[in-house]
């Protein structure tokens, strides 16, 4: 199985994100899903590390979901981290996503949560459509891509395979 | 699940070690982080106990452009060995795409290894997957040790699916065998992925072809 991002629907969850990211006064506002990629960005600030902050978001969520399903609750539907400066807010989104907002302190939870709903109810049919088998495989029917025979996928550096 | 970002050319995979406690899941991240190239490597995240032992997952993210005008992204995951972390096993193995099991060469270890085989299969079955349609490898680790047993009677051990898969020995400690098992993963999965989205444009190669025969 796989999932798709089309430019078109790329540019309508980025221009979400980037009104949450505003309006929220978040310093990052990142859509993972479950497996840990990130599906689309915005933030105030670069992080070098974002591959392994949504892993572990993923992470974090899904085991909050088997905890809740552990001691009898259908699910958790959101999880906050305070921390000094900087604090985390995961969501659990339509179709397998998590919305994660990192915000400074400038902001705080209840305005972030507030517009995080908002922002989920108009990314609902947005993900809805990624998760339509039939409609990805259209639009990756023009798609070409081309493997590479003769490369290594990865090399120790110095050039040992 | 593989995922395709056709805005920013990405297409992201999920690989992850499996294996029976202490066997070198880690290790072999660890190698990796160390020996690859920075710029094809992202931070290598571990999560482990005071003893050291993996408690939830250690995390990898590599890149590479093996297929043109895409960057291929590869998350690397471990899970914990310890029989008591099932849970977390279970949830790190989900929207997996392909997995390398890291078995210990030790003879003491062979019932672990077979334990933590049969186990891997079991999650998988609970994540709605079945290892059949899952590209993976075999990595008998620990060869230098001197107590270990002979590769064909852990093959005999870990090999006898429907399909063969291909089987790597390994040092992971000294790198030895880690990237071969590496690449051999990420090439089935490459293959895997590109016979399920069935691109016309892409050609094969030609050792992949024969991995996917095997596969029936």
């Amino acid at each position: 199985m796989f999932q798709a991002l089309t430019p078109e629907v790329s540019g309508k969850i980025d221009g979400i994100l980037q009104e949450l990211l505003v309006r929220a006064e978040a310093d990052a506002v990142y859509l993972c899903d479950h497996a840990g990629n990130i599906i689309a960005r915005q933030t105030c600030a670069d992080y070098s590390n974002e591959d392994n902050i949504a892993a572990l978001a993923a992470g974090s969520f899904s085991a909050t979901h088997e905890l809740a399903r552990l001691i009898g609750q259908p699910r958790f539907d959101y999880v906050f981290h305070r921390g000094e400066n900087l604090s985390v807010y995961m969501q659990r989104a339509p179709s397998g996503m998590i919305l994660m907002v990192m915000f400074g302190t400038v902001s705080n939870p209840g305005l972030v949560r507030v517009y995080a709903e908002e922002a989920i109810r108009e990314l609902k049919p947005l993900l809805a459509g990624m998760a339509d088998e039939a409609r990805m495989r259209e639009s990756l029917a023009g798609v070409e891509m081309e493997l590479d025979e003769h490369a290594e996928i990865f090399r120790r550096e110095g050039g040992e395979a | 699940m593989a995922f395709i970002n056709l805005a920013k050319k990405e297409i992201s995979f999920k690989i992850v070690y499996y294996g029976p406690a202490l066997g070198g899941k880690t290790t072999n991240l660890e190698q990796i982080h160390r020996a690859i190239d920075a710029q094809a490597r992202g931070d290598l995240t571990i999560i482990s106990t005071h003893q050291d032992r993996t408690l939830f997952f250690d995390f990898l993210p590599l890149h590479s452009e093996i297929i043109r005008g895409f960057i291929s992204k590869f998350q690397l995951y471990t899970v914990p060995g310890q029989p008591m972390y099932n849970e977390t096993r279970k949830l790190v193995l989900r929207h997996v795409d392909g997995i390398v099991f890291v078995a210990d060469s030790q003879w003491e270890k062979m019932a672990e290894n077979a334990d933590s085989f049969r186990n891997m299969q079991e999650n998988l079955v609970e994540n709605g997957l079945n290892l059949e349609r899952i590209p993976y490898v075999l990595q008998f680790n620990k060869r230098d040790l001197p107590n270990v047993a002979p590769v064909h009677y852990m093959d005999f051990l870990l090999n006898r699916g429907p399909r063969r898969v291909p089987v790597f020995e390994s040092i992971a400690i000294e790198c030895r065998g880690v990237f071969e098992a590496l690449n051999m993963a990420a090439r089935m999965v490459l293959a895997a992925f590109i016979r399920e989205k069935r691109l016309p444009s892409v050609a094969l190669p030609q050792e992949l072809c024969v991995e996917e025969e095997k596969r029936g």
